[in-house]
């Protein structure tokens, strides 16, 4: 897969790593992996950068986590709150309004195909 | 067992973390979870097991820029985009650092413009008759007129009761205890208090007898003035005012910016339960706050709205006097003298109250016997007393009229709040970013944002306003750092005035414990008659600290962090990098410049002493007229 220009993913990293809670409660490594996955391996979000949005989005009390210790080491596992929920919601319908927007605007290109309705 | 190479790195980022040992635990235990999951997977990849390591640590990326991002979003209480620009600001810190080595000692004597601006306080009452006063002064319920009527008072081991008797007399409006809240504090109207001020205004008088007994004021409604404690965040104790912000937008302020600004001052919702909030319509701010919170915004919003180049937020009126006296250079000569007797000196010889705050040093194990050198001729008293008691850990703060010489931990529990004007000096090579950067990391004090605790900044968009949270001796070496900032533009937009003197200036990198010596001893061991003080600008050495260098890295911790990896259709690159790297041991040293101002032939004397001795070090010419190679080069 082509790769995407970090500049345009900045402002929706937070967005993704909420996004992937949405299925239910993970922990870091699980975030990384799945956000790999549903990207088609397109994004990799760097250890380095996920942990600060993780604890960011808990001091925003958009997540909150425990600690779970059946693996043998201490796990930290983070879910959305009902605050994170509101607010995954709210971004994604800003973020697909935007994408539409985008969309019409560069319709007329042919490198842009058009979605499939 | 554990990878070691793992357990170093986590012991490297617990140091330099400035949190709790338990955020530390908990942050080492997590990322610990997550590097031995990606080891046995990239294993199971068919990755062998060392470059499996290696590439595991390095998703992490650079150590010191994943705590500092972690750091800072522990501690900051402001909602901020957390990616990217901390990584920003301290890759452009090293640049500017090095930029800084093109200004004059820090310790000369301050700018006349410093000293003029520290005589403007943003009080209309003071302010009055040089400025329009501020729409946002102009307010009866915030600033009734009472509150700047200016009395003499002399408490000694007065009970609280009669004090408030005293103030309700002498002002004509009722000062009143809650004597509920006061109970639970375990205070009365006989609890004892002393003070010995001189006009002085009401409202100094209050904050100065709250301070004292961790209590706090408010004017309720109907004019009564309440004495109660600190942590009564009913709602009746907030009032919601409306600001008009469109003063705002004609000194260019993008006025939502504002709002990082005023939540410095006050508690915010989400702080601790209390009830602080803001909301904007239009241009308007609405803002939910205690009285004391209000009078704070509004006095920089009017320090915006006049444009005051240095604003101390807190009212004072002996301020100027004593800010006055620690700009006026003094002469010492102690040697093995007790800290009483050199404090009485310099309170004698400058003309103003200096004190010891005696309670809080004994609990450090100081006293006034405690026993102190220094030789230092002709320098600001603001330098000596800095000099003097850097040692000691020592600081002064402005009290009740006078200079304390109190703990540094006691300072910064007092941190004083100014508003900077510094739009003359944004250009596109100093954005605000950069400056406040350059704040943070040349200055001496503690900063919440690179320390944990600390000082604190927060910037307009726009209009080039700066309101910092720091101890006052911070403040002033802001102040200095200004000035220098200032002069430096002078002298690059006169050129010709800057060739004529042949100093040039070098910045030499080097471990700080070698820094701290030569600094002392660089003068006396190379060319010693050349320091002294010749036509034009003299010779100097100033010291800054530097970013730390890992050494022995080995390729644990990568060069640039990138926040976002992504992948392309060409795997083999992060390969190659994996296996240029070998982990081994991890090193933080603290590093230090010493910017030198001399002649090239000094210069070049001082470059073969590093040699001979065995210096590690790097140099690097700050010339004014080579000022825009230098930056970015290091």
């Amino acid at each position: 897969m082509d790769a995407i220009d970090p500049e345009l993913l900045r402002g929706s990293l937070d967005l993704m790593v909420l996004s992937t809670l949405s299925s239910g409660k993970k922990y870091g490594y699980l975030i990384q992996s799945t956000l790999w996955e549903s990207s088609r391996e397109a994004i990799e979000l760097k250890a380095g950068t996920l942990y600060p949005i993780l604890h960011k989005l808990e001091k925003e009390g958009m997540v909150k986590c425990h600690w779970e210790d059946d693996t043998g080491r201490r796990r930290k596992w983070y879910e959305l709150t009902a605050a994170g929920r509101k607010q995954l919601k709210r971004r994604t319908d800003e973020w697909c309004r935007y994408v539409d927007c985008l969309r019409s605007i560069l319709g007329s290109f042919d490198q842009v195909s058009p979605q499939p309705a | 067992m554990p990878e070691q190479e793992f357990e170093i790195y986590l012991a490297l980022l617990s140091k330099l973390l400035r949190l709790s040992p338990t955020q530390k635990a908990a942050i080492s235990d997590e990322l610990r979870d997550h590097l031995e999951q990606r080891l046995s997977d990239l294993m199971q990849g068919g990755m062998t097991r060392e470059a499996a390591i290696n590439a595991a640590v390095d998703e992490f990326g650079d150590v010191t820029g994943l705590a500092l991002d972690l750091t800072r979003v522990s501690r900051s209480p402001v909602k901020k985009v957390v990616v990217g620009s901390t990584l920003v600001a301290s890759a452009v810190a090293v640049g500017i650092v090095c930029w800084l080595g093109l200004f004059a000692p820090q310790d000369r004597l301050a700018a006349p413009e410093a000293l003029q601006a520290q005589q403007i306080p943003p009080d209309a009452n003071q302010n009055g008759d040089r400025n329009i006063p501020s729409q946002y002064l102009n307010d009866e319920v915030l600033f009734p007129t009472f509150l700047s009527k200016t009395i003499d008072v002399s408490f000694e081991e007065t009970p609280l009761g009669e004090v408030c008797a005293f103030l309700s007399d002498a002002h004509k409006v009722p000062v009143m205890l809650h004597r509920v809240s006061l109970d639970e504090a375990g205070l009365s109207a006989n609890t004892p208090v002393s003070l010995t001020l001189q006009g002085i205004t009401l409202e100094e008088v209050l904050d100065h007898l709250t301070r004292k007994l961790h209590l706090t004021w408010e004017i309720e409604s109907g004019g009564v003035i309440r004495i109660l404690t600190r942590d009564d965040d009913s709602l009746k104790r907030f009032r919601t005012r409306h600001y008009d912000m469109q003063p705002l937008i004609k000194n260019g302020i993008a006025i939502r910016s504002v709002e990082e600004l005023l939540k410095l001052e006050g508690e915010w919702e989400g702080d601790q339960g209390s009830y602080g909030t803001i909301a904007w319509l239009g241009n308007s701010a609405i803002i939910r706050q205690k009285s004391h919170s209000h009078r704070r915004i509004a006095r920089i919003l009017a320090a915006i709205e006049q444009q005051i180049p240095v604003a101390y937020i807190d009212p004072c009126s002996s301020r100027n006097r004593l800010l006055d006296a620690l700009h006026q250079p003094v002469d010492a000569d102690f040697e093995d003298i007790p800290l009483g007797e050199v404090v009485e000196f310099l309170s004698k010889s400058q003309g103003i109250p200096i004190l010891i705050d005696h309670e809080t040093l004994s609990d450090e194990g100081l006293s006034r016997d405690t026993r102190l050198s220094l030789r230092l001729q002709g320098r600001p008293l603001q330098t000596m007393l800095n000099s003097l008691l850097d040692e000691l850990h020592l600081s002064y703060v402005i009290r009740e009229g006078a200079l304390i010489v109190t703990t540094e931990a006691a300072a910064e529990a007092e941190l004083n709040s100014v508003l900077y004007n510094v739009k003359d000096l944004i250009t596109a090579e100093l954005t605000m970013d950069r400056l406040a950067s350059v704040i943070e990391t040349t200055t001496s004090g503690q900063w919440e944002v690179v320390n944990g605790d600390g000082g604190r900044l927060a910037m307009t968009q726009g209009g080039g306003f700066l309101l910092v949270a720091q101890t006052l001796p911070v403040q002033l070496e802001i102040q200095g750092l200004l000035d220098r900032l200032r002069r430096s533009h002078r002298e690059a937009s006169n050129p010709s005035k800057s060739v004529q003197h042949k100093l040039i200036v070098k910045a030499y990198r080097m471990p700080t414990e070698i820094a701290v010596d030569l600094r002392q001893s660089i003068e006396k061991l190379v060319e010693p008659e050349s320091w002294k003080s010749a036509e034009g600008e003299s010779p100097s050495i100033t010291m800054v600290a530097s970013k730390p260098q890992m050494d022995n890295v080995d390729g644990i911790v990568s060069g640039g962090t990138s926040e976002i990896q992504v992948i392309n259709s060409n795997p083999e690159n992060t390969k190659e990098r994996n296996a240029e790297k070998q982990a081994k041991s991890v090193v933080l040293r603290s590093r230090s410049m010493l910017i030198i101002r001399q002649s090239p032939q000094v210069h070049e004397k001082i470059e073969g002493f590093l040699h001979k001795i065995g210096v590690d070090h790097t140099t690097q010419d700050l010339d004014p007229a080579n000022r825009h190679r230098a930056i970015g080069h290091w």
